[in-house]
């Protein structure tokens, strides 16, 4: 396993759209494996394949208080079922930020697991608020695109500043 | 995604620790006082004092190489002002190179800390650092890095003791940079503490160079070992432990310690003498507050004054002493591994400073002592400087002073004395020299 380096907003690499996944093989197994090495080393809840710079439709979660119910979203589609829901969100891509997002209540998600068999289930809360935010990714999206123009501009300045401290 | 909770709203745990560790730790970077002057003033729960003393001293003991580690992922060097951000960074390589904090929670927890500091537009440059010294081997031995780094300790100081110790200097290093044993004195025969100890379910073993000293396998709270609440166990190194010997004391003797805080030593004079008749002096009456402490906990009958042993006319009755214990202020270069912010605190400009102390100390004393009593001038450092070069200047611009040969199977002779070079799993560095007033002999 390895830890994979994530990518930081405003990286145009972010924006890129992902192609869905054809076979479920060893390597993207690995894929997952690596991800998911990221997303708990890095304290995350979620995590896109985008924002390691691979630009395909997989995506891992864990929202667990105990961070032991590992989930894996391979070729994930949404169906949306109805209600609105703001939360502070956070992103690893866009570290140290929190700001609230609207997003849909309750939805139903269908994609393959780690093994490459299709699954569903129906969402709400954390984990809806959760897959949306991960799926958005996926189509080159970031949370921060909700926020008004002003704001994604003092993050970015704010983001941009770090970059060159810490380079 | 990040989980909603490590909002800044859900800081808790371990970040009200880092905090004051940032503080205390910006203040011995900045010179401004010492690591345990530094903990005293930043106070919290008493809950973290042991965290909070482990990361500052762990974080102090690689202090060299964690600055460069860091240093090596800013674009600038950190401002006066920002030096508890700075600490901040270093504390945060410790956890991650030393300790059994996970990661993440290193990182996370240090990040908040930065907020915490009120230092918001810190925190992505911690993470950043904090993510950085993660990815990379802190604790290598690559002999690229300069010494300073790679070694922990001051080039001046290298070079000294290069220069002194050819054959040892490697072993010094390493003792310097070791975590220290908690070592004790047993006032009893030590087979009596031993078993004592062995009882109360604590590991302990004796030590090789004097009759008196334990080591114990693990340090404990000093209210958890049997016999310490009555004296029968101090606190106190082995080499130190050699300084009431070395002097010796019978009954009767009035005896000075100069420099006596925190009192250990002369301690150990009135438990091995309680015939003898001490004066502990120091010049700080705070740390006259601590001798009392300990002399009152032992019972010992030691009178302790503060006064500057360079102005006995302001403390002394003008009754000769029959010994006289020096125990110079000094760089304690020998005793590193107990004082790990020396490394950061003492400057090559401060050794004629110290030696001119040392020397207007033996100086002013030396008239307190009567013919035929002795003197014993100890210091807790490794350097020449203040060892041999001291007592040499003074044997040779005093007549009636000669030199008594230390006869030991410790540490080895030097010209004037005798120095004990400090262990990692051992006693810490000492030199003594044995002093003799004679009348007008030579």
């Amino acid at each position: 396993m390895a830890r994979l380096e994530i990518l930081e907003f405003p990286d145009p690499r972010l924006r890129t759209k992902a192609q869905p996944v054809a076979v479920v093989d060893a390597g993207v197994q690995q894929l997952v494996d690596d991800m998911l090495e990221t997303m708990y080393d890095a304290d995350g809840i979620g995590l896109a394949a985008t924002q390691v710079d691979v630009h395909k439709r997989v995506v891992v979660m864990d929202i667990s208080a105990d961070r032991n119910e590992p989930r894996v979203l391979i070729n994930p589609e949404i169906e949306l079922l109805g209600g609105t829901v703001d939360s502070q969100e956070g992103c690893l891509s866009v570290p140290e930020f929190y700001e609230a997002v609207t997003r849909h209540e309750r939805i139903r998600l269908k994609a393959l697991d780690r093994e490459g068999q299709p699954y569903e289930l129906e969402a709400d809360g954390l984990l809806a608020v959760c897959i949306q935010h991960e799926c958005d990714h996926l189509l080159g999206k970031l949370f921060v695109d909700y926020l008004s123009g002003l704001k994604r501009q003092r993050i970015r300045k704010k983001l941009e500043k770090r970059h060159r401290q810490s380079a | 995604m990040t989980p909603p909770e490590a909002g800044p709203a859900a800081e808790g745990a371990g970040v009200a620790a880092r905090v004051r560790a940032a503080r205390v730790m910006a203040d011995v970077l900045a010179g401004r006082s010492t690591l345990p002057e530094a903990l005293a003033r930043h106070g919290g729960a008493e809950a973290d004092d042991g965290f909070v003393r482990e990361l500052c001293f762990g974080t102090a003991r690689h202090a060299f190489r964690l600055d460069h580690e860091v240093r090596r992922h800013l674009r600038q060097a950190p401002r006066e002002r920002d030096l508890d951000v700075h600490a901040l960074m270093l504390l945060g390589g410790y956890q991650l190179a030393h300790m059994d904090v996970p990661d993440h929670a290193a990182v996370h927890a240090t990040v908040a800390a930065a907020r915490a500091l009120k230092k918001p537009w810190a925190s992505g440059l911690v993470n950043a650092v904090l993510r950085k010294l993660s990815r990379s081997d802190l604790r290598s031995d690559d002999p690229e890095l300069p010494d300073a780094v790679r070694l922990n300790h001051p080039d001046w100081w290298l070079e000294r003791l290069r220069a002194h110790w050819p054959d040892a200097w490697v072993d010094v290093v390493a003792a310097g940079n070791a975590r220290p044993p908690m070592t004790l004195r047993s006032r009893r025969k030590r087979a009596l503490a031993l078993a004592a100890l062995a009882e109360a379910g604590i590991e302990a073993h004796g030590g090789k160079v004097t009759d008196s000293a334990i080591y114990l396998a693990r340090p404990l709270p000093v209210g958890a070992l049997p016999g310490f609440a009555s004296g029968d166990l101090s606190v106190q190194d082995e080499g130190a432990q050699l300084a009431a010997q070395l002097l010796g004391a019978k009954p009767g003797d009035r005896i000075l310690d100069a420099c006596a805080a925190p009192g250990g030593k002369a301690l150990h004079l009135a438990q091995m003498e309680p015939g003898a008749r001490i004066l502990a002096l120091d010049v700080d009456p705070k740390r006259c507050a601590r001798i009392r402490e300990n002399v009152t906990r032992a019972q010992a009958a030691i009178e302790v004054k503060a006064g500057d042993g360079r102005r006995p006319d302001a403390w002394w009755d003008g009754v000769p002493f029959d010994r006289i214990l020096v125990d110079a202020p000094c760089s304690a270069t020998g005793i590193l591994r107990r004082q790990p912010d020396v490394r950061l605190l003492r400057h090559a400009e401060d050794l004629p400073v110290l030696a001119r102390l040392q020397q207007d100390l033996l100086e002013a004393l030396w008239p307190l002592l009567r013919n035929g009593g002795r003197l014993l001038y100890c210091t807790c450092s490794v350097l020449a400087q203040e060892n041999d070069d001291v007592i040499g200047a003074f044997l040779a611009a005093h007549g009636d002073a000669g030199g008594i040969e230390i006869a030991a199977d410790w540490g080895q002779a030097t010209r004037f004395g005798r120095q004990l070079l400090p262990t990692a799993d051992a006693h810490d560095g000492f030199y003594f020299a044995l002093l003799e007033r004679r009348r007008g002999s030579r």
